[in-house]
């Protein structure tokens, strides 16, 4: 084992995102995904209003919150067909390099605003690249189309943009829903993404940690903390005693925006695969 | 005896809340979800409400209190066992 159980499901021996299949608009159709799509842009911030004030109410009495948790984590192990959030928002954290082996394949990708900072903070941010089908089905859904109209990256552009986001420190992750479709790549940022949010707030596995874990080379490190403000799960402080950034492996999502703005290259990110305490921490 | 706040936006008091989203933007806890009961194709939605969804999170501030033109947003602080 030591595989992510996306992969290990719908990877073809590849991770489940760089699998070609799960990237086309001909396997969602044949999959009858289409409707599905369009839904998701009418109804994404219902569902998750409904559903968090659902989980909500239930913290407020201790005894409920194993029990719901259980109860979201079967939900998640039943991976067939279309479902709804926030359950449904399968995804995982990747790092720039894989997001941009994403646009490759996809071929380039859609702009559209990013629901989760609207329905959270009412900021109008354009940063959520739904891919193939997914994009296409957002035609006509005002709320989340750019105030341009609709935008289409092409392959370097997307990846122009990507840098752009990494740069401001967002997350990037992939969005597998339905699954095995991967219908979206968003730049995320906790708390108002609702994939990230109910993973460390209630440890929902729908979100993923990604296949890799940041590492500080201890030697070229020179305590500058410019990593520290980057991370967005809180697993990066700064040690006082050793003048050096210090990384919690157990904590860290694998996401690399510690090591893009690393002036000294001095954090690389190691495959979580290979390191045998960690390779089941998803 | 531990205490917690309970958040309630009132519906009535706030007309549009899509326009103003003031309450989002200054709570610190993020606690806040508006989302749209009805959206159409081709259309701009009207519908929106807000829902203090993360209320468990809310460390009972007033931020939104103070900034809400319409008194629309109460908080209660109730002892929990």
């Amino acid at each position: 084992m030591g595989m992510c159980k996306f992969c290990y499901k719908h990877g073809a021996g590849k991770r489940w995102y760089l699998n070609e299949r799960n990237l086309s608009v001909k396997l969602a159709k044949e999959l009858g995904f289409e409707q599905w799509e369009l839904d998701h842009w009418k109804l994404i911030d219902k569902v998750y209003g409904d559903a968090t004030k659902m989980l909500a109410d239930v913290l407020n009495d201790p005894n409920m919150l194993e029990p719901t948790k259980r109860m979201l984590e079967e939900m998640i192990q039943k991976d067939e067909g279309p479902r709804v959030f926030p359950e449904g928002h399968l995804g995982q954290v990747i790092t720039l390099d894989e997001a941009k082996k994403i646009v490759e394949i996809a071929g380039g990708s859609y702009i559209a605003m990013c629901p989760c900072r609207f329905m959270n903070r009412g900021e109008k941010v354009y940063t959520c690249m739904p891919l193939g089908l997914h994009g296409e089905a957002l035609e006509g859904y005002v709320d989340y189309i750019p105030p341009k109209g609709m935008q289409y990256l092409n392959v370097d552009e997307a990846k122009e943009f990507l840098d752009e986001c990494d740069e401001k420190g967002l997350v990037h992750t992939i969005a597998g829903t339905p699954i095995p479709i991967a219908f979206a790549m968003c730049n995320c940022q906790y708390p108002e993404c609702i994939a990230i949010r109910p993973r460390v707030e209630f440890d929902i596995h729908h979100f993923l940690k990604g296949h890799y874990v940041a590492r500080v080379d201890i030697d070229k490190c020179v305590g500058c903390g410019t990593c520290t403000t980057r991370c967005q799960f809180g697993a990066i402080n700064l040690s006082p005693t050793q003048g050096r950034a210090y990384i919690n492996q157990w904590k860290c999502f694998g996401c690399g925006l510690c090591s893009t703005a690393c002036p000294e290259n001095a954090i690389t990110l190691v495959p979580r695969e290979d390191i045998p305490t960690l390779r089941e921490e998803w | 005896m531990p205490e917690r706040a309970i958040v309630k936006w009132l519906k009535e008091r706030c007309p549009e809340p899509q326009e103003c989203r003031l309450c989002l933007k200054v709570c610190p806890s993020t606690v806040f979800v508006m989302y749209a009961t009805e959206r159409e194709r081709f259309r701009e939605t009207k519908s929106w409400v807000i829902e203090p969804s993360f209320q468990n999170f809310c460390v009972a501030c007033n931020k939104c209190v103070e900034i809400c033109p319409n008194e629309a947003i109460k908080i209660e602080i109730k002892q929990i066992a």
